[in-house]
């Protein structure tokens, strides 16, 4: 065994997806060991230490969105340290993140990854000559490349679907670069690195790193929509490229891409990216006020001109806020749409060619998105014309109140119709495939042939029952039920112990106590009758008597009705059968697929991690 | 001259046993919370399975998962129960009947 | 700000009362210049945006806006400076990053070593500002000639910076080095005048 089955196997790939969940340090270890007995076999016996970007300062004070994850991994003596760098990550950050690289503006993250790095490094006490792999899907393949070509960060890239190498970041981020660029093109000042054709631009960084150290393996669906964009964006193609056609059904979005006029990707890819945001969070309110940059819940209320005055009168800093946003955001979409509207048979008409898409869909497309460009330049002149804001003062003016009004309205019901039928069609279901082909699941269902195959994060068999149906087993899912079912049933069998010794304590020692307790008063009661008569007031109750002695009737009775043994014994039983079925799961798993040999290995060792 | 007289006294002050409830339904959940632990990963090797979790259904997990359940229920119902009877039976033998003998006080002769 | 003569900052004013020079007629560059009126000759208050250093920046140069960064924390700021003007003899580029932290300073040399593909020498030089040191490594390889300086304070603040110059094409080689060496001693100056401001109280 060695610590080669990480990279030749499907394990760095799974290990990747699995980083985006974020788990906790010892929760990703055992999920790594797991990943590594599904994809081999074989029990990884060797160390995993776990350290993650939220815990390294240096790499949070950059501010750059990244997140990452470093493992540093030794067996038989051989020790390597991976870093998993994410690739795109929710929150605020996130369209910049995807759009940043497009615009050159993304070396933050490039740096972060180094800093992570060296981080790690210092974490885990380790030497410098270390050797340091990296593993990364999407925005995370760039930031590894980028440092790893430029500052040796890396020995070994690993890369699915990556974004590829912005000449123009590298341009800011290596000085060496920067100098040689400006002396091949003819440049002094660095604001003209832009007017360099991005194809020639392209060409000159990758013959420059040529002969960079670091090895870089990278695997790229036919069908990826980011690998589509690639070319075209002028981002340049590093190390040993396999190119996999994982979405057969379709002949890949690139075909299409390279059909249709650069603006238009442009606007397309910034109009995606923004979509996609809202859509994670929302319905049509949200995709609009996205693209709108204003809640739409303001306009709610706007029922006739009256009340546009009104709105302005009370909820002034609500009106403010909706007519800049508008301002500010109506003609950058207003723009992007038109862009979009003026080229709609071309780009609807080859998603439909390509069978990314229906006929109707198309017909619907080609027809909304001309009224959204109607509404928006209705809304975006109404706005200009009547209210007017004065920047310094951040005071607004209001001339004429109707055609605002009208262009409020428009806003609201035409503007998220148009959306609504856009939703509606399911024209963006059909798109899914696009975004599913950039997938880390897709590329491994095209890499994994056979009986096997990927489902979320899960490794699925196939075989076929007595009646000629498929049977499915999540194969990832069966073995954590082996092995944690087992996990479970001893720690519920502790849990039972503890109640049973609690109730041993709290019921049966602690009546006797009780008892022992009624004992010693009864004795001490009757061995000192006059002073405890004198205590209750007995004594002399009746004139010219006394007590002479006190006896207790004694009526003290032994526990009974206060056990929970039936109850535990049932317990005890369960946990009996529990241990049973999954037994039975696994019997019952392997004689489905009889002829996988290392099934019944796998369950053997699955209790080892 | 002699006689006797007879008191029911709690010769130990009564005392509040519901603590004990508390104590051992908190061991009642740990034993709760683990079987939902293996509800929530049945639970995804069966959505995991084609078939609707053919297997699964030969299996009778079903059938033991609901069992789990009702024994949770029921063990939650059994310990206060059990720690009525308890208190009962404590508070019960506080209480004793006491057999008081008087006898002419010596003094008056 | 109040160290200018006017009360208004630069930024605020109508351009055609700012000084005639390159820095202040570039509306982004302007916006780091605290006041009109130079330091000494031919050289103005900077601040950075982050707030976290001070230099006096010079008149001829400019800010590039595509290469610019800073965090919102400020623990970075990263700026491209640049000459303007085509045909001068001697033009200049300062990659210029500002970091709130270090891991530690050899490591830091080794890096920008990385970045240049050379074994950087780094010398000492003097700096007025107290707990604060100043290094550089003149360039031995490469295109064009320049120097590579670190800053750091005791505060683990440090500024990595990269500048490099280049000759007309009508300068003889002889007359390129005589140039640069100059010019070297110019910018230098400027690094002299980098003042780490975070540790000062208000």
């Amino acid at each position: 065994m060695s610590l080669d089955k990480i990279t030749s196997s499907n394990v760095w790939m799974r290990l990747t997806n699995t980083e985006y969940d974020n788990l906790k340090p010892d929760e990703l270890e055992v999920k790594f060991k797991s990943i590594y007995l599904e994809e081999t076999g074989e029990l990884f016996e060797g160390e995993v230490k776990i350290y993650h970007s939220s815990d390294s300062k240096n790499t949070a004070n950059l501010e750059s969105g990244y997140d990452g994850t470093s493992l540093l991994i030794s067996e038989g003596g051989e020790e390597k340290l991976y870093v998993i760098n994410q690739g795109s990550v929710d929150g605020a950050d996130w369209r910049e993140n995807i759009k940043g690289p497009f615009a050159g503006k993304s070396t933050k993250q490039a740096e972060a990854t180094k800093v992570f790095v060296d981080d790690s490094k210092n974490h885990f006490g380790i030497e410098d000559d270390t050797e340091v792999v990296s593993f990364g899907h999407s925005l995370g393949n760039h930031n590894s490349t980028i440092t790893g070509i430029v500052d040796d960060t890396f020995d070994e890239i690993y890369g699915v679907n990556g974004l590829q190498l912005p000449p123009l970041e590298v341009y800011d981020y290596d000085p060496t670069f920067f100098e040689a660029v400006n002396q091949h093109f003819g440049i002094k000042n660095p604001d003209d690195v832009t007017k360099i054709p991005s194809n020639k631009l392209a060409e000159f960084t990758k013959d420059y790193y040529k002969d960079s150290p670091v090895k870089i393996h990278q695997k790229i669906s036919t069908d990826d929509p980011l690998f589509a964009v690639t070319e075209k964006a002028g981002l340049v193609t590093f190390g040993d490229v396999e190119m996999i056609d994982t979405n057969p059904e379709v002949d890949g979005i690139k075909n299409l891409v390279d059909d249709i006029p650069d603006d238009v990707i442009a606007s397309f890819r910034d109009l995606a990216i923004d979509y996609s945001v809202a859509d994670n969070n929302g319905g049509v309110n949200e995709v609009a006020s996205q693209l709108l940059g204003v809640k739409l819940e303001y306009l709610e209320g706007i029922k006739g001109g009256m009340d546009v005055l009104q709105w302005y009168a009370f909820d002034h800093d609500e009106f403010d806020e909706t007519i800049k946003s508008l301002k500010d955001n109506l003609p950058p979409l207003l723009e992007k749409v038109s862009v979009i509207t003026q080229n709609a048979d071309t780009i609807f008409g080859r998603l439909y060619e390509e069978g990314y898409i229906t006929e109707d869909q198309k017909n619907i497309m080609i027809k909304e998105v001309a009224n959204l460009e109607k509404d928006l330049s209705e809304a975006y002149a109404a706005i200009y014309e009547n209210a007017d804001i004065n920047e310094n003062l951040n005071e607004l003016s209001l001339y004429g109140d109707y055609r605002l009004y009208k262009a409020f309205q428009k806003l609201k019901g035409s503007f998220t119709g148009s959306i609504e039928n856009i939703l509606n069609s399911g024209i963006l279901e059909s798109l899914e495939s696009i975004k599913g082909s950039h997938s880390i699941e897709e590329m491994l269902n095209a890499l994994t042939g056979g009986n096997k195959s990927y489902s979320g994060k899960d490794l699925i068999y196939t075989t076929t029952g007595a009646g000629g149906e498929p049977i499915e087993v999540n194969m990832s899912a069966a073995l954590r039920l082996y092995r944690e079912g087992a996990l479970i049933f001893e720690d519920k069998m502790s849990a039972i112990a503890k109640l049973e010794k609690a109730v041993h304590e709290e019921i049966q020692l602690a009546f006797k106590e009780e008892r022992k307790k009624v004992f010693d008063e009864i004795y001490h009661i009757e061995s000192n009758p006059k002073g405890y008569a004198y205590s209750r007031g007995w004594m002399h109750r009746y004139p010219l008597y006394e007590v002479e002695s006190l006896n207790v009737m004694d009526n003290v009775y032994p526990l009974e009705r206060a056990d929970l043994d039936e109850q535990v014994y049932e317990m005890k039983s369960s946990v009996d059968s529990g241990y049973k079925l999954i037994e039975d799961y696994r019997k019952a798993v392997e004689d489905l697929f009889a002829e996988e040999e290392k099934l019944s290995q796998m369950f053997d060792l699955v209790r080892g991690i | 001259m002699e006689f006797t007289d007879y008191e029911m006294t709690q010769i130990i002050p009564k005392d509040d046993h519901s603590h004990k409830i508390r104590m051992l339904k908190n061991l009642a959940d740990d034993i709760q919370s683990q079987d939902e632990r293996f509800y929530t990963l049945v639970k995804s090797a069966i959505e995991g399975e084609g078939q609707k979790g053919k297997i699964a259904g030969q299996m009778g997990v079903a059938t033991m998962l609901r069992k789990q359940k009702e024994q949770d229920l029921y063990l939650a119902l059994k310990i206060i129960q059990v720690v009525g009877n308890f208190s009962e039976q404590v508070e019960s033998n506080k209480q004793q009947k006491i057999v008081i003998r008087y006898k002419e006080s010596a003094k008056i002769k | 700000m109040s160290n200018g003569k006017g009360s208004a900052s630069p930024s605020e004013m109508d351009p055609q009362d700012l000084p005639d020079v390159p820095a202040f007629q570039n509306e982004f560059t302007r916006d780091f210049l605290t006041s009109t009126e130079p330091v000494r000759e031919g050289y103005y208050p900077f601040e950075a945006k982050s707030g976290k250093f001070t230099m006096d920046f010079p008149g001829d140069m400019n800010i590039v806006e595509r290469s610019y960064n800073k965090s919102s924390k400020n623990d970075s700021e990263f700026l491209t400076i640049s000459h303007t003007d085509e045909s001068l003899d001697v033009f200049t580029n300062i990659q210029l990053k500002y970091y709130g932290f270090m891991s530690d300073v050899e490591s830091t040399k080794d890096g920008l070593s990385a970045k240049r593909n050379e074994e950087l020498q780094f010398q000492s030089k003097n700096i007025e500002f107290e707990g604060q040191n100043i290094e550089v490594a003149d360039y031995t390889d490469g295109i064009n000639p320049g120097f590579a300086t670190l800053i750091w304070n005791d505060n683990n603040e440090n500024i990595q910076i990269f500048t490099s110059m280049i000759c007309g094409d009508n300068l003889s080689s002889d007359e390129c080095s005589k140039l640069v060496e100059d010019e070297k001693e110019r910018v230098l100056n400027i690094f002299q005048s980098i003042k780490l401001t975070q540790n000062e109280g208000e």
